[in-house]
């Protein structure tokens, strides 16, 4: 909230204003302020955060105790940021909620600046299509497909044509060093390589955001040092990236490590490691 | 631009859609062929059984066209008086045969003199015309076996359309014609029945028969005819010969000229509503029209039973079809819910989803029935080989088919869409991509 008002976006306010206005009343959607949002210019650096969670946390249905309980969090442009904690502890879970594959159950969650927490689905799936890469644990490849299809896959809701695809597919292998594999069946790469092509995939689209939901847990450490590698190279290519990780390595490059303990109860603020 | 770029909704290709979901069977086509395979079935069935339909109607229809009926009977509503002569227009026969449909037309009636009319291979005493009166019939059939016996043999006075219409085959001569007619030649056509009761068996040499003691020169005598039963037995000379020597068919005497006509298979219906029109114009309705019952509502019964109920268990048939699509892409669905998540989670809206499974089912049910519509013209040929029957299949009934194939694929991908459209990425994606 402060970094907000010390911006001295005076055209801000009505914005979001009018937004408020719009939510209170349940109108369908906040155009003009979805607008500003994503007209930020994303590559690079502004005062605008990226993520900011407001005491947000998750309960499962059916569950009693929270998930994840009122995080406080805040990423700004370009930032490379490692969650460290045990398993079990929300890191999933708020990549999740900030990946808007979970909504907030409490709390809110302004992405560049627009209030997501309430927009329909059709928005939160075009922002999770042209804003979003995520890499998971496991490289959750179509085995039976090439590389190239499943690296396509991001594209083809972007309504890209195939040739299009194609080539920004092969941009996003070339990046990767995988380029070379294009035409392999995914399954028949070994762990490393699949992982190293789910990050291709990550980053078909150009996302803004780089989510990774513990990318090294099944690699071994040459596998694992390669990956943590190559995301640290997107991050200088600034890519916000958020790592869910228990490797040291990658907490070493990241601009700050933020540790994540059982629900999530709120340790984020301010805890730099560098 | 970027702001374009990320405010648009993402999207979905119908082409790309149709790609995805054919890569997707693709994969694993051994599961598509099986999942189609219910399809396949119901739309053979369905395919099979409206072809063998219309084909064993066709069959039914040529097998009772050959007993449809062929002749058309016309005579004058007795109405006052007796007419001068022939009550028909002079150029009857052309003017039926105008008609379409009609083959022959002519006249004829028995002759009847209010005596009776012997037929006799030699001249008869005079006399013995009024004595052979009182024992009639049962004294010339006694006779009849002898060579040059007299008969009391109906005699029919017909014009020679008539023998046409009657479809009269010869064994030997020919029939009386136009000529004979104009100029009131004494000729006349024998029934085998008569031939042989009158000992003529060959014309090889002329032979000539008396009807009331005036010769008449026989050049023709009958194998076969249709139409009136009696002509076997009788003795048929032109109608203008008998006018000329009897004079105009006696009413009194029971002796009513009908009019014959032969018509093409099928068109005697159509005949008989016009014929009466043709004849005459201003009173239509002072003829008398018979027409022998055909099998016709038969027919239709037979076919309309056989029909429906092909229709009941091909509609069966791809129920199931339709069941064993829905259950394979509700697992196949469910076995792949970390895909859809991933889709979701990359971009996907929920009408992407409903799009790429319904595109699958409707696919598989596609290949389905087109491989069913094959299958099905095949047996038609095959079982109509072997029955020895012409294949008749409509169009309509096997191009339609693979739309009803892929229709049922449709149907069958709504609720695994629907279930596929709820899956949540997070939860999905906590699971292993199958496949």
């Amino acid at each position: 909230m402060a970094t907000e008002s010390l911006s001295g976006r005076g055209a801000a306010r009505p914005t979001r204003a009018l937004q408020a206005a719009l939510s209170g009343r349940g109108a369908a959607r906040p155009t003009r302020a979805l607008e500003r949002a994503l007209t930020q210019p994303i590559s690079r650096p502004s005062a605008q955060p990226l993520i900011e969670l407001r005491g947000a946390g998750v309960t499962y249905p059916g569950q009693r105790s929270p998930a994840l309980s009122a995080v406080d969090l805040t990423v700004r442009h370009g930032e490379l940021v490692t969650l460290t904690g045990p398993p079990g502890s929300g890191k999933s879970t708020l990549l999740s909620l900030i990946g808007l594959l979970l909504r907030p159950t409490t709390g809110s969650y302004l992405l560049n600046g627009l209030e997501v927490t309430t927009l329909g689905d059709r928005d939160r799936t075009a922002l999770r299509g042209r804003m979003i890469g995520r890499v998971f644990q496991r490289p959750q490849l179509l085995a039976s497909r090439s590389v190239l299809d499943n690296v396509m896959l991001p594209v083809l809701y972007a309504g890209l044509r195939r040739p299009q695809r194609a080539n920004a597919a092969a941009a996003a292998l070339e990046r990767v060093g995988m380029a070379h594999r294009m035409h392999a069946l995914a399954r028949e790469l070994p762990a490393g390589e699949q992982q190293r092509v789910a990050i291709a995939r990550a980053i078909a689209g150009n996302p803004s955001l780089l989510l990774c939901d513990d990318p090294t847990a099944s690699l071994d450490d040459v596998a694992a040092a390669q990956v943590i590698g190559l995301l640290v190279s997107l991050h200088k290519g600034s890519t916000t990236v958020l790592v869910a990780t228990r490797d040291q390595l990658a907490a070493a490059h990241s601009s700050r490590s933020l540790a994540v303990d059982r629900g999530g109860s709120g340790k984020f603020a301010g805890d730099f490691s560098q | 631009m970027i702001r374009r770029r990320i405010r648009q909704p993402t999207r979905l290709r119908s082409a790309d859609a149709i790609g995805e979901a054919c890569t997707a069977i693709l994969v694993k086509p051994a599961r598509a062929v099986v999942t189609s395979l219910g399809t396949l079935l119901g739309v053979a069935w369905f395919v099979t059984a409206l072809g063998l339909a219309s084909t064993a109607g066709a069959h039914v229809t040529s097998a009772f066209a050959h007993r449809l009926p062929t002749h058309v009977w016309i005579s004058p509503k007795r109405a006052g008086p007796a007419p001068a002569a022939v009550p028909y227009p002079a150029d009857v026969q052309q003017r039926l045969r105008a008609l379409h449909g009609v083959v022959a037309a002519g006249f004829f009636w028995p002759l009847r003199l209010g005596r009776p009319v012997i037929v006799s291979a030699r001249p008869q005493p005079a006399t013995e015309g009024s004595a052979g009166a009182a024992d009639g019939g049962t004294a010339g059939n006694r006779r009849a076996s002898g060579p040059g016996a007299s008969r009391h043999a109906p005699v029919i006075a017909a014009s020679p359309g008539f023998l046409a219409a009657a479809a009269v085959q010869l064994s030997s001569g020919r029939l009386f014609d136009a000529w004979d007619q104009a100029h009131h030649a004494q000729v006349c056509v024998a029934g085998t029945v008569a031939a042989r009761a009158l000992g003529i068996r060959t014309l090889r040499k002329q032979r000539t028969v008396y009807i009331n003691n005036v010769p008449c020169v026989v050049i023709g005598i009958v194998s076969s005819a249709s139409g009136p039963q009696s002509i076997q037995r009788s003795v048929v000379l032109p109608s203008a010969t008998a006018i000329a020597l009897w004079g105009p068919p006696d009413e009194r005497a029971g002796a009513m000229p009908v009019l014959l006509i032969l018509t093409r298979p099928g068109a005697a219906g159509m005949v008989a509503r016009q014929a009466p029109y043709v004849l005459s114009q201003d009173r239509p309705d002072q003829f008398l029209v018979r027409l022998p019952p055909g099998p016709g509502a038969l027919r239709g019964q037979v076919i309309s039973t056989l029909t429906s109920l092909f229709y009941a268990l091909g509609w069966v048939s791809l129920a199931i079809g339709t069941l064993s699509i829905a259950s394979v892409t509700w697992l196949s669905v469910r076995e792949r819910s970390a895909e859809f998540g991933l889709r979701r989670a990359v971009g996907a809206r929920r009408r992407h989803i409903v799009a790429h499974v319904i595109c699958e089912s409707a696919i598989v049910g596609l290949i389905g029935g087109l491989a069913g519509a094959s299958l099905g013209v095949a047996t038609i040929i095959l079982v109509a080989h072997a029955r020895g029957w012409v294949p008749v299949v409509a169009p309509l009934t096997v191009l339609p088919a693979p739309v009803a194939g892929a229709a049922a694929g449709i149907m069958a991908g709504i609720i695994p869409a629907m279930f596929a459209a709820r899956i949540q990425p997070a939860e999905a994606l906590t699971r292993s991509l199958a496949a």
